[in-house]
């Protein structure tokens, strides 16, 4: 009885609570919890070494399948230029041995199923019904593509198209001047296609990168959806069982050279009315390593995920600068990069500079709020939670913990060690990844706002690129009265002792002949190459490559004909290379730059080469073609050339950066040079110069 | 007898194998509140996740010719706060659950939701019924906003090469109806915009009877049913509501000189004493008991765009470096029969690789860098657009003319039935995968319910794709895709100064 009665008034007591008038005033309490549970995933190996990953998801019947190559990070100027991995990714979606495109893409189409294949590897998926039609397509694709030589061409013309709009993208503008302030152009990750690469990149080059790296050793096929083990196990063997394995080589890429002080980068956007700024700086947190949760949490209290970061509320809630203003912290297997990312209205471009610089500061020396790191942690929490909600998610992570080599349970335990990070651990991250004093800072937008950048740079001074992330160098005026002759005239004069004409001659006809001996070294190449130029009056020569003793290139003319020998076959040169190399000096050839009936020159301005003012003249020879000299104000010395060469059709860019001349006999030689074609990089030292000597005859021919 | 037999047993296993292979119904129930907010609720306990949403009747079609942009500018606002959400609140008290938050305004409706954890689905609630009861903004948020809305304009569309195309497209194309200014606004109007203007905005449109409030995920229907009730079944209606938000943000001098003018000095301080003793439901209660709470009708606009009567052109000089063609053709609202058939078009257009654009435009001609044609869905008679990007060294003119060539042959020879199955298979496959995330289902029962008046329509829509036939594609190709019924805009390179 007694509890019968002290049931009713619980009973009345709950009522009251649910009719009683709501208190708006106080957040709601939340209920209890229900725990995550990430499913494992099934992982076997094939006999071919392709790893393969099975999440198990039966609530709708369909099956997706996605296959990750693994390249290793290289240069892409080794395959022929920057864009080989997007030319090769979209070749591969353009038929096989047995199938054109147009059959392919029906094939896919009828199956209402979604294919897509890439430079790493592909994306399908289809209802279950489907699923082994669609995967004898994959199979085919990735063992046996086609690359055709038309598809090539236009899927070059669009990538080139592509291109062009990247002149008016402030987007792709910020991140190629991003990459190649973090990481230069001499890495793969500031690597940036043009349309010379484009055009330079040929089939047998998208052939080799895919017989180079599409292996299956390196590979990861990760399966989702209405699918059992066994099922999908002859799948496997059937469908890619014949996929043959190779070793990878592994590229060694350059080093990267973290910034010593802030330093801006200016990119110009006609009629820019934001300016987007980027502030950034290579980091070096590799996946998975034990401190990448923690630095990640302290990014994302500065500004990365939530709203509520310091980044957003400063600069959108507080100042209204911007729509929205965030950072990012990545980590990634060779480098990872810290930047901040925005885009504000021009008027307060350098406001905004001052007020993200002064997060990221406020991130290293002031304190960190429990609040923050609360609010950081259950957001980060609550967002890994949100995205297991597809199962694609719970394959990705698997895929992510065995490519690094991650513990069995990172994953599980994820949200335990998120919780446990303390404020010291936050306040750690932050000195030890944020850059306030040494970072770039990169700017899109309109010409007007530069002057009000220069304040931020450590040197005064804007580092000024074009959309592709080249360098722009302002010219400075030529004083009154130099002329080009006058300069040109001058170099000829400290290169030979003299520019008169007679003592000239007199020099040359001392030389009947000449040997010069270089090395030549290349960042991909394990030795060095030696050269040696034999030139014979008055037009001969001979040019040897050797590896060793081994000669492996040979370019000669005899006075009337010439021609080259390589690996790649014997060519001779036609009729109109022949008349022109006829037509010239191999001997002390600088000489004729004196020729002003032969030669058309103009003095374009002053320009900067390696910090130093150089008088930049275009000269163009009889044939048409002009070469760009740039001859040093204070030693008269040339110290750079380019010149835009046509080669079997091609246009190759040569640029000639010199670093030493070296006096030899009375006459300055040019004894270091980096030179840069077609995207390789060789540096060339001189050895030795001999005059006079006995050429080998039999040397000329093949 | 055996042949018989053999196809008896084949239409066995298709209709076995069809039945089995059906996508699952999505059970949701609904219901309205009596002061006219109408819910949705379905549940699917899978994960541990809930969206909630409130999607509310008003977009840019709804704004004052003089306040264009209100309607997106509002959206900014009502986060701000409440009477009882501090300023940047919102946002601190959903990432503070682990969750995440956004809202997204179109020319018919602007939507707001929430991602959280279930065990939070009571601050959802609280959350959104703050905004829908008495959200409040302050000098200092509108001034910010106001900014903010200004930077993401400059960075959506004035930043953006090709980025007034649909403004321009939509201007061009409609002179009546408000579907003829962007959802953007004019920044103008925004700066020109009052208190006033804020308050007839917020008392017009947001009140429960213009609100659907949509929840989805791992939540128990009955218990739900209650919470709503709880957060959102005292939200008064009517000009009941006005007055408790008067109550809430007006000074006692403004509030009776409203409510009671020449009230005597007596009285006044009566009720100036009471005010500040007594809640606002009390207030309510003792002196607006006769208040009316029938829910007030909203204003919808009426204009009637007539027919466009002629192709209209516009040529706009971009800072672009390939010449773009967005072409405007007026079409039916999207619930109607014709946008369905208009949706198989498109796709057969350019919805696949094997599409006629892909095939033709970018890959066999090269005159494209990419083309397609996607219809707007839109509550009045609207847009379906046809765009592409010239490839390099192809003009405007040669890029509308190679995608005139195809829309015009699907006048003259209709389409395939290969290209019909390619479409209806891949709305098969599509159909499993559109409803298996709670924040979608939640919006999509949203939208059905609005615009197609039954969110059932989210279990019948395949139906509807599966019905159209050739004919009808022909049928709406000529009766829609002809020169006097769009709007041609190239955007071509700035010519170099």
């Amino acid at each position: 009885m007694k509890n019968k009665i002290v049931l009713i008034l619980l009973l009345g007591l709950f009522s009251v609570n649910v009719n009683a008038q709501v208190d708006r005033s106080v957040r709601p309490k939340a209920g209890e919890e229900r725990a995550i549970n990430i499913p494992d995933p099934i992982v076997y190996k094939m006999d071919n070494g392709l790893t393969v990953i099975l999440v198990e998801d039966h609530k709708i019947p369909k099956v997706s399948y996605n296959l990750t190559v693994d390249v290793p990070v290289f240069s892409e100027k080794m395959f022929g230029g920057v864009g080989v991995k997007g030319l090769a990714g979209e070749l591969l979606n353009s038929g096989t041995a047995s199938m054109t495109k147009d059959a392919l893409d029906k094939k896919v189409d009828l199956l209402g199923a979604t294919f897509n294949a890439s430079s790493s590897g592909f994306f399908a998926s289809s209802l279950k019904k489907h699923t082994d039609e669609l995967l004898a397509v994959a199979s085919d694709v990735v063992l046996n593509p086609a690359f055709p030589q038309d598809e090539l061409e236009r899927i070059k013309k669009q990538t080139k198209s592509g291109l062009e709009t990247a002149k008016s993208d402030p987007g792709t503008m910020a991140s190629n001047a991003s990459d190649v302030a973090n990481f230069t152009k001499a890495h793969p990750y500031g690597e940036i296609s043009t349309v010379n690469d484009i055009d330079n990149i040929s089939l047998d080059h998208v052939k080799m990168y895919h017989k180079t790296f599409f292996k299956p050793n390196i590979s990861y096929l990760v399966v989702v959806g209405d699918i059992t083990e066994e099922e999908l196990k002859k799948k496997t063997d059937k469908f890619f069982g014949e996929w043959k394995k190779a070793d990878v080589p592994q590229i060694p890429v350059a080093d990267i050279s973290m910034p010593e002080e802030n330093r801006v980068f200016f990119v110009p956007k006609k009629g820019a009315v934001q300016s987007e700024i980027r502030i950034t700086f290579p980091v070096d947190i590799k996946p998975g390593q034990s401190d990448e949760m923690a630095a990640k949490l302290m990014n994302s209290i500065l500004g990365g995920g939530v709203f509520s970061g310091r980044l957003m509320q400063n600069l959108r809630e507080d100042k209204a600068y911007t729509y929205g203003c965030r950072s990012r912290l990545s980590s990634d297997e060779v480098i990872g990069d810290f930047t901040t990312n925005g885009s504000f209205r021009n008027e307060v471009t350098d406001s905004a500079i001052v007020q993200i610089m002064n997060e990221i500061t406020g991130m290293v020396d002031n304190e960190i709020t429990d609040e923050e790191i609360y609010r950081a942690k259950k957001s980060m929490a609550g967002s890994f939670v949100r995205s297991l909600e597809s199962p694609s998610t719970v394959a990705y992570l698997a895929l992510r913990r065995i490519k690094y080599n991650l513990p069995a349970d990172y994953y599980k335990t994820y949200l335990q060690r998120l919780d446990k990070i303390s404020k010291d651990e936050l306040k750690a991250m932050a000195k030890k990844y944020l850059r306030p004093t040494k970072a770039n800072i990169v700017v899109v937008g309109n010409e007007d706002i530069a002057d009000k950048l220069v304040q931020f740079d450590a040197k005064g001074k804007l580092i000024k690129l074009d959309y592709k992330g080249d360098l722009i160098k302002d010219l400075k005026p030529v004083p009154e009265g130099v002329t080009a002759e006058a300069v040109v005239k001058e170099f000829i004069a400290k290169k030979f002792g003299t520019s008169d004409m007679k003592k000239l001659s007199k020099i040359r006809k001392k030389t009947k002949s000449m040997k010069m001996s270089f090395e030549m070294k290349m960042a991909q190449m394990p030795q060095p190459l030696q050269m040696e130029v034999y030139n014979e009056k008055p037009n001969k020569f001979i040019r040897l490559v050797k590896m060793g003793t081994m000669v492996v290139q040979k370019t000669y003319f005899d006075g009337e004909v010439g021609g080259s020998t390589s690996m790649q076959g014997n060519k001779k040169f036609s009729d109109e290379e022949n008349a022109s190399y006829k037509a010239a000096n191999t001997i002390h050839s600088d000489i004729d730059l004196l020729d002003t009936e032969q030669n058309k020159m103009e003095l374009i301005g002053i320009e900067e080469v390696e910090g130093k003012d150089a008088y930049k003249v275009n000269i163009t020879d009889k044939d048409g073609d002009m070469k760009t000299y740039y001859i040093d104000l204070a030693s008269k010395l040339l110290v750079k050339m380019e010149a835009e060469e046509e080669a079997e059709g091609k246009k190759t860019f040569t640029s000639s950066l010199i670093h030493e001349w070296k006096e030899i006999n009375g006459i300055q030689y040019i004894s270091k040079m980096e030179m840069a074609v077609g995207g390789m990089t060789f540096q060339q030292e001189l050895k030795n110069v001999e005059t006079n000597v006995k050429v080998d005859q039999n040397l000329y021919g093949q | 007898m055996k042949r018989i037999l053999t196809t008896l047993f084949f239409a066995g296993a298709f209709v076995v194998s069809f039945s089995q292979d059906k996508p699952k119904k999505v059970e949701f129930v609904e219901y309205d509140l009596p002061n006219g907010l109408h819910v949705i609720l379905h549940q699917n306990n899978t994960n541990p996740l809930i969206a909630v949403s409130v999607l509310y009747h008003v977009g840019s079609k709804d704004e004052d010719t003089n306040r264009t942009g209100f309607a997106h500018f509002f959206e900014h606002l009502l986060f701000e706060g409440s009477t009882n959400i501090g300023r940047g609140e919102y946002s601190e008290y959903v990432e503070d659950a682990g969750g995440s938050l956004n809202a997204n305004t179109s020319w018919d409706r602007t939507y707001y939701f929430e991602l959280l954890p279930s065990n939070e689905l009571e601050l959802g609630l609280w959350l959104e019924s703050e905004r829908m009861l008495h959200a409040k903004v302050d000098e200092k948020g509108v001034e910010t906003q106001r900014e903010v809305v200004k930077e993401e304009k400059r960075q959506r569309i004035d930043n953006q090469p090709y980025g007034t195309f649909m403004a321009n497209c939509f201007k061009l194309a409609f002179k009546e109806h408000p579907y003829r200014w962007p959802i953007i606004g004019s920044m103008d109007h925004l700066n020109a915009a009052t208190e006033d203007d804020y308050v007839n905005f917020y008392r017009t449109f947001y009140v429960p009877n213009n609100a659907t409030l949509s929840i989805a995920g791992d939540i128990n229907i009955e218990e739900t049913k209650k919470l709503v009730k709880k957060y959102f079944g005292g939200v008064p209606s009517g000009e009941k509501l006005n007055v408790y938000r008067d109550l809430e943000f007006l000074d006692d001098d403004k509030f009776i000189a409203k409510y009671f003018p020449g009230m005597p000095e007596s009285k006044a301080a009566k009720f100036k004493k009471d005010r500040e003793a007594k809640s606002t439901e009390e207030i309510l209660k003792s002196y607006f008991s006769k208040v009316s709470t029938k829910p007030n009708k909203i204003p919808r606009p009426t204009a009637v765009e007539p027919a466009l009567g002629g192709e209209k052109r516009m040529t706009v000089e971009d800072n672009v470096q390939l010449p773009g063609v967005l072409m405007g053709y007026r079409m039916p609202a999207q619930d109607s029969d014709d946008f369905y058939a208009v949706q198989i078009l498109n796709r057969i257009l350019s919805g696949s690789k094997s599409a006629r654009f892909n095939k033709v435009l970018v890959e066999k001609e090269q005159k494209a860098l990419f083309a397609q044609g996607f219809p707007l869905p839109m509550e009045h008679p609207g847009l379906a657009i046809v765009m592409g990007i010239a490839n390099m060294g192809t003009s405007a003119e040669d890029l509308e003319g190679a995608m005139d060539e195809q829309i015009q042959k699907v006048i003259d020879e209709g389409v395939t039935d290969e290209e019909m199955q390619i479409v209806k298979n891949k709305i098969e496959t599509d159909f499993y995968s559109t409803n298996s995330r709670v924040g979608g289902i939640s919006e999509s029962l949203a939208n059905f319910h609005v615009y197609f008046g039954s969110a059932d329509m989210i279990n019948k829509q395949m139906d509807k794709y599966l019905a159209v036939t050739k004919d009808d594609i022909a049928r709406v190709a000529k009766k829609y895709y002809q020169k006097d019924n769009r709007v041609v805009l190239h955007y071509v390179p700035k010519s170099e100064e």
